[in-house]
């Protein structure tokens, strides 16, 4: 007398129903569903349509699982990230708050930097009227310079061509006879016109 | 400045005073000008080096064998040289001008040495007539007018 566990086994190899099915059947049950499928081929039929459809069954049951897992495993990657990001987030608000305060004195910096820019550029424009002032200054300074040393060099010449011509016309003086004035002229030539 | 009471002889002295002084600043210009005539007249304007071929030629093509003021043959007097008859060191902006340049023996431009010109007419008369009119002669008339004008200094660059 052969056992449930044989008779399943039977089942399992001559009509492909898994034991896991036929476990909830008792032996006598195992013993009329063999009697029945050997007799009845549409009901051998059934038996293995049952049978296709619950492997196609495990083997999409299988691949949801996997894609489960996956999903389960992204979900897992993803929560890891998001927190964190939460964390990241936490440590930016942390750092917000004196980078706004930086970021305020540097504005404040800039704008006096600013200032300064104007106050320069002012300067500068002030700076470049008095340049063109005081070379102007200078050029008249130069050309009046320019003028003086002639107006000096031809005073000398004025001069010194005063006395020449008196120096000649004492001279022509001298050719006169008169003996007083030939002294008083010969005094006035020797003490002034060398 | 007092003038009152003065004697012809003092205010002379005076003119000859002032006239003598440099009433302008001397400019690096005018000390650029001073020294055009020695970059012209020496190798690398320096005298040691001796003269350049330039002025050389100059000195050849103005002048003969005897000096203009005394006559006298260059080899008698020392040789000839080049003077600025209204001296460079006065009149820095007619240093390089060829109208202020003439050939004269070494001793008449000792004797010449700085004076302006009419103090150097003046001179002659007074001490060596017979050389006088040689050396009026020789008048640069158109720079001492140039001294009047009342635009910049007349130079040659």
């Amino acid at each position: 007398m052969a056992s449930k566990d044989e008779l399943q086994s039977i089942l399992k190899e001559k009509y492909g129903i898994n034991k896991n099915i036929s476990q909830e059947l008792s032996k006598e049950e195992c013993q009329k569903i063999l009697h029945l499928l050997s007799r009845e081929p549409s009901a051998i039929k059934l038996v293995e349509s049952f049978a296709q459809k619950n492997s196609s069954l495990g083997n999409k049951n299988s691949y949801y699982s996997r894609m489960r897992n996956q999903a389960e495993s992204k979900l897992k990657s993803l929560k890891t990230e998001y927190r964190g990001l939460e964390e990241s987030i936490k440590t930016l608000e942390k750092n917000k708050e004196p980078l706004g305060a930086r970021k305020k004195q540097l504005e404040q910096e800039r704008e006096k930097l600013e200032a300064d820019i104007q106050k320069l550029s002012a300067e500068n424009r002030d700076l470049g009227v008095e340049v063109k002032t005081l070379s102007s200054r200078n050029n008249e300074l130069t050309e009046a310079n320019d003028q003086l040393k002639k107006d000096n060099k031809a005073l000398k010449n004025l001069v010194d061509e005063i006395r020449l011509k008196l120096a000649m016309s004492t001279k022509k003086l001298l050719q006169y006879e008169d003996s007083e004035i030939r002294k008083a002229l010969i005094k006035m030539f020797g003490s002034t016109l060398g | 400045m007092n003038l009152e009471g003065k004697e012809l002889g003092e205010l002379f002295r005076l003119a000859d005073e002032i006239g003598g002084k440099r009433y302008h600043r001397l400019t690096p210009q005018d000390f650029e000008d001073y020294r055009r005539f020695d970059y012209w007249r020496y190798v690398s304007g320096d005298f040691e080096c001796g003269t350049t071929q330039e002025s050389k030629d100059w000195v050849k093509d103005h002048s003969d064998w005897d000096c203009p003021i005394c006559e006298k043959s260059y080899s008698k007097t020392g040789g000839k040289t080049i003077d600025h008859k209204l001296p460079r060191a006065q009149y820095p902006w007619l240093s390089l001008n060829f109208e202020n340049l003439w050939v004269i023996c070494r001793a008449c431009n000792q004797r010449k040495g700085d004076m302006h010109w009419y103090e150097y007419e003046h001179y002659m008369f007074t001490r060596y007539p017979v050389l006088y009119l040689a050396v009026k002669s020789a008048r640069p008339s158109k720079l001492l007018r140039s001294l009047n004008d009342q635009t910049n200094p007349e130079t040659i660059r």
